[in-house]
């Protein structure tokens, strides 16, 4: 019950001294490994099945190792749960790839029928996750609604490309907006501050540079491959034939480079964005992602996924948690006894997995 | 052993002993906290690697501790921890694992995919075949070819020696023969899965020998047989789909490439296929299957054969034609 205050003298303005956390991640790659490819055997031997209890451990493998103020996270999503909706999952995913192959008018059908459902599950999933994440004991919350997905899942996408993707910085301004500001540690709103400006500089300086990459790239590919053509003695006056083993690997690797990069300077400086402008109650957030850093962990860790056939996977995986948490700081105002829960309801699984399949990245 | 306690209503921690009481579990605190439950009544988690375990009690409540012997003092067996947790931390069972994954991945690439693509495909109706031609036709026409400049007479002499062909009937009378002219292609031929197969103005301009050219259509007639379109898209759908799946959180483009080395080598046993069946259409029609070696030679040399083999020998979607030529001389 609440009491009626005390008539007493304002409070003297004594900044109140914040406490720093440096978020850490604790797990090796060689452990996951482990981990991570006895599960795989188990799904593969299961025809499948077990894929849902892999994919809980998989996650409680890296919340259990994300530590805060000395505590970790847990999941708690039920296994069965899971496995019911990526059923759902594996079905739309079956229409999204009869797509194109089933005629104009069956095309047209599943796509609406696609779009009519995927908002919807989006927003679940989101909803999900939270649901069955904890920290300290107590669960987060999703509050977004089903209107804000259909916008966010759907209208805003759809103007982003009436308007030739002028607007997509902004949808993923927005997207992003919806996430945290309908997000609750327990009772607590997270708050969302990043300006939409932020994520138009990060992607306009993305494309920019990748850009500028492949154009230097093609640049010098045009030397090599003219070199190479003259090195084979060439009649003078023909035209250089492309020597096609040199010239298609090297453009491969030239895009990828490109591409990386493109994708470190978005991912550095959107999640730089977010978490400085994010609040928690009282809380604040300290994100300091470094571009060339992350665009060096993202590209060892690509090279080295491909030259082992998926087996640095895992140690991929936790090399890039272990930066981004070292990346992170909360600055802590208040106690943890200030956070409390809410009372807690199921939510079902069918979002999360139909977002998993179709590969949307909503986590964050 | 210490843990930390969480009542499940705030995030206030709070360091606690845990101590056995009979058959109470008994968590002591600081400022005379304490909590009784009986303690088959405290679930504990699976272990996990090295991640610290959670004790979780019928109320939201939940405290966490450090893995080892102090937990099995107290609870006992029952928190050694399932199979799984076992296997995951040793380096036998992994190696089993990564054994089980490989020989199961490669047993599935080279045999089961390609027998289940050819089922599902052999399954689908014919009328499936003509609905994928009708989206592919237009979108041909419309980028890579144009009207042919060939005499009406040349290409009546190329149906009339595809038509004396011996092959089956009811495929016969799917075949239709399309000349185009391709300037981008060069001398090719293409089939569709419906049966329309397109020569190109530059193939037929190749040799004035239409036994040639009959080969080198036998040959697009064995995609058509074995229903090659159908199966290339279900085979590059599923190893598509894996690929993204499998490398997971890095870029689509990062899981273009290895997928399309994983495509190519399907391409290339379906070309073998192909070849396989022109062999048989020509022998059985009379006509030499070295017809089809020379097509390909002539093919070879109007495309200004850029090396063929090494590297890239694995990227292609066709055999090389030295490949290709020394089989169907061998036949």
């Amino acid at each position: 019950m609440i009491e009626a205050p005390p008539i007493q003298a304002p409070p003297p303005v004594v900044p109140e001294p914040a406490v720093f956390h440096r978020v850490e991640f604790t797990g090796t790659g060689a452990e996951y490994f482990r981990i991570w490819i006895v599960n795989f055997a188990l799904t593969i031997v299961t025809l499948g099945i077990y894929s849902a209890w892999a994919k809980v451990r998989r996650l409680q493998f890296f919340y259990r190792h994300s530590r805060v103020a000395g505590a970790g996270f847990d999941y708690h999503a039920n296994p069965i749960t899971l496995l019911k909706g990526r059923m759902v999952a594996l079905a739309l995913f079956g229409l999204y790839s009869s797509m194109g192959y089933v005629g104009t008018a069956l095309t047209i059908v599943i796509l609406v029928v696609l779009a009519a459902l995927l908002p919807w599950l989006l927003g679940r999933s989101l909803r999900f996750r939270l649901h069955n994440s904890s920290y300290r004991g107590l669960r987060f919350r999703f509050h977004g609604t089903t209107k804000q997905a259909y916008w966010i899942f759907l209208g805003m996408p759809l103007l982003a490309l009436l308007t030739l993707f002028t607007l997509a910085p902004m949808w993923h301004h927005r997207l992003k907006r919806y996430q945290f500001e309908n997000s609750a540690y327990g009772r607590t709103r997270f708050r969302f501050g990043a300006p939409v400006g932020s994520f138009y500089g990060a992607h306009l300086l993305s494309m920019a540079v990748a850009g500028g990459m492949l154009m230097v790239f093609f640049v010098i590919l045009g030397i090599v491959v003219a070199l190479t053509a003259v090195g084979q003695n060439q009649p003078a006056g023909a035209e250089a034939e492309p020597n096609m083993a040199v010239f298609l690997p090297l453009f491969v690797a030239g895009y990828i480079v490109a591409v990386v990069a493109g994708q470190a300077i978005t991912g550095a400086r959107i999640q730089n964005a977010i978490w400085n402008h994010a609040t928690l109650g009282r809380s604040t957030f300290l994100s300091d992602v470094r571009t060339r850093r992350l665009f060096w962990i993202l590209m060892t860790n690509l090279l080295g996924t491909i030259a082992t056939l998926g087996m640095f996977r895992p140690f991929a995986q936790v090399r890039l948690a272990r930066y981004y948490a070292s990346c992170m700081t909360v600055a802590q105002l208040g106690t943890f006894a200030s956070f409390s829960g809410a009372e807690g309801d199921e939510v079902a699984a069918t979002g999360e997995e139909t977002a998993d399949i179709f590969d949307f990245d909503i986590g964050f | 052993m210490q843990g930390t306690y969480y009542d499940g209503q705030s995030a206030e921690g709070r360091q606690v002993d845990l101590s056995l009481d009979g058959d109470m579990l008994v968590l002591g605190g600081a400022d005379g906290f304490e909590r009784r439950d009986p303690i088959d009544s405290v679930d504990v988690t699976d272990p996990l690697g090295s991640t610290k375990r959670w004790l979780r009690f019928h109320d939201a409540a939940a405290c966490e501790v450090e893995d080892g012997p102090d937990l099995h003092a107290l609870f006992g067996p029952r928190v050694r921890g399932s199979a799984v947790s076992r296997w995951e931390r040793g380096w036998r069972p992994a190696g089993i694992a990564m054994l089980l994954v490989l020989v199961v991945g490669v047993v599935t690439y080279v045999f089961v995919l390609p027998v289940m693509a050819r089922s599902a495909a052999d399954r689908l109706p014919a009328s499936a075949l003509d609905t994928l031609s009708d989206e592919m036709r237009p979108v041909l026409d419309r980028t890579v070819f144009e009207p042919t400049k060939l005499s009406q007479d040349r290409t009546t002499a190329i149906m009339a020696s595809v038509y004396r062909l011996d092959f089956d009937m009811a495929l016969k009378e799917r075949i239709r023969l399309e000349f185009r002219h391709a300037d981008s292609l060069g001398a090719n031929a293409m089939a569709l899965p419906s049966g329309a197969i397109f020569v190109t103005d530059q193939l037929v301009a190749l040799t004035p020998d239409d036994e040639v050219i009959a080969a080198v259509i036998a040959h697009e007639i064995g995609h058509v047989s074995h229903r090659h379109g159908l199966r290339q898209i279900i085979q590059s759908t599923a190893v598509g789909v894996f690929v993204t799946w499998f490398i997971g959180d890095l870029s689509a483009l990062g899981a273009a490439a290895p997928s399309a080395l994983l495509e190519a080598k399907y391409s290339r046993d379906l070309e073998r296929e192909a070849d396989a069946y022109a062999v048989a259409v020509l022998r059985a029609s009379g006509i030499d299957p070295g017809r089809l070696a020379q097509a390909l030679e002539l093919i070879e040399k109007s495309h200004g054969a850029a090396g063929d083999g090494g590297v890239l020998a694995y990227m292609s979607t066709h055999p090389t034609t030295e490949e290709r030529k020394a089989w169907l001389r061998a036949q």
